[in-house]
């Protein structure tokens, strides 16, 4: 059975792939349906429909495509603050 | 009577280190996308499947292994049609998984079962045109 703390609930990853400075938009009119999200950065370019929890592999994916440290998924407060992020 | 004044554009690319092959086909703002000889190992931590691209680096994650083969269709679908509406070619995609995942998938013990799909999702084959893809499904090393 997958290990539980392997996952990571989906309102984490996209807010770490935002702090990294992905765009992160939804697809509703594209071709493969509703629930598509588009993550953009740089050149780099990815979709998917994200489930509630995303998997390891997942996350080594985005890490890699993304160039981001794969414990900032794991530990959200090691990643980089938002531009708009006040520092309280 | 209509005319055919759009410049048709194919181009054809190659994945570094793989035989994996994409062409391309625009006229104008229509774009069509054949890729071939694309193989996906999909396997399962037990709790989910995970479908990883070989040839080209996309993975995607379903509740079951139809669900895995779905998801990455569907995504991979998606991304070469952004692909190709903002850069109008594939080039940044073609590029294969990482060593570790082909180590995994040549390890001779890994390979559970491998059959191809020729009939791909209808979106993608209407869209995309996919001549073939290989799924080779990984025993469970848990």
């Amino acid at each position: 059975m997958g290990d539980d703390s392997s996952y990571v609930r989906r309102a984490t990853v996209i807010d770490i792939l935002q702090r990294h400075g992905v765009e992160v938009s939804c697809d509703e009119g594209g071709p493969s349906g509703p629930g598509m999200m588009i993550l953009i950065k740089g050149d780099k370019i990815d979709s998917r429909k994200m489930p509630d929890e995303v998997s390891r592999p997942v996350l080594h994916y985005l890490a890699r495509l993304f160039n981001i440290p794969i414990h900032h998924f794991y530990n959200p407060f090691m990643a980089p603050m938002k531009a708009d992020e006040k520092v309280q | 009577m209509a005319t055919h004044d759009k410049e048709l554009k194919i181009r054809k690319a190659r994945a570094r280190n793989s035989p994996a092959r994409a062409i391309t086909v625009s006229a104008g703002d229509t774009h069509v996308v054949g890729i071939g000889n694309l193989r996906v190992a999909i396997e399962t931590d037990g709790k989910s499947w995970t479908a990883q691209g070989l040839e080209i680096d996309y993975i995607a994650q379903g509740a079951d292994m139809e669900d895995a083969k779905k998801q990455f269709e569907d995504g991979l679908a998606c991304v070469i049609h952004q692909h190709m509406r903002i850069y109008g070619n594939i080039d940044n995609l073609l590029s294969p998984a990482p060593r570790e995942v082909w180590k995994e998938v040549l390890n001779p013990k890994a390979i559970r079962a491998r059959y191809s799909q020729i009939s791909v999702h209808e979106i993608i084959k209407q869209a995309f045109g996919f001549e073939k893809v290989d799924y080779l499904v990984l025993a469970n090393v848990a």
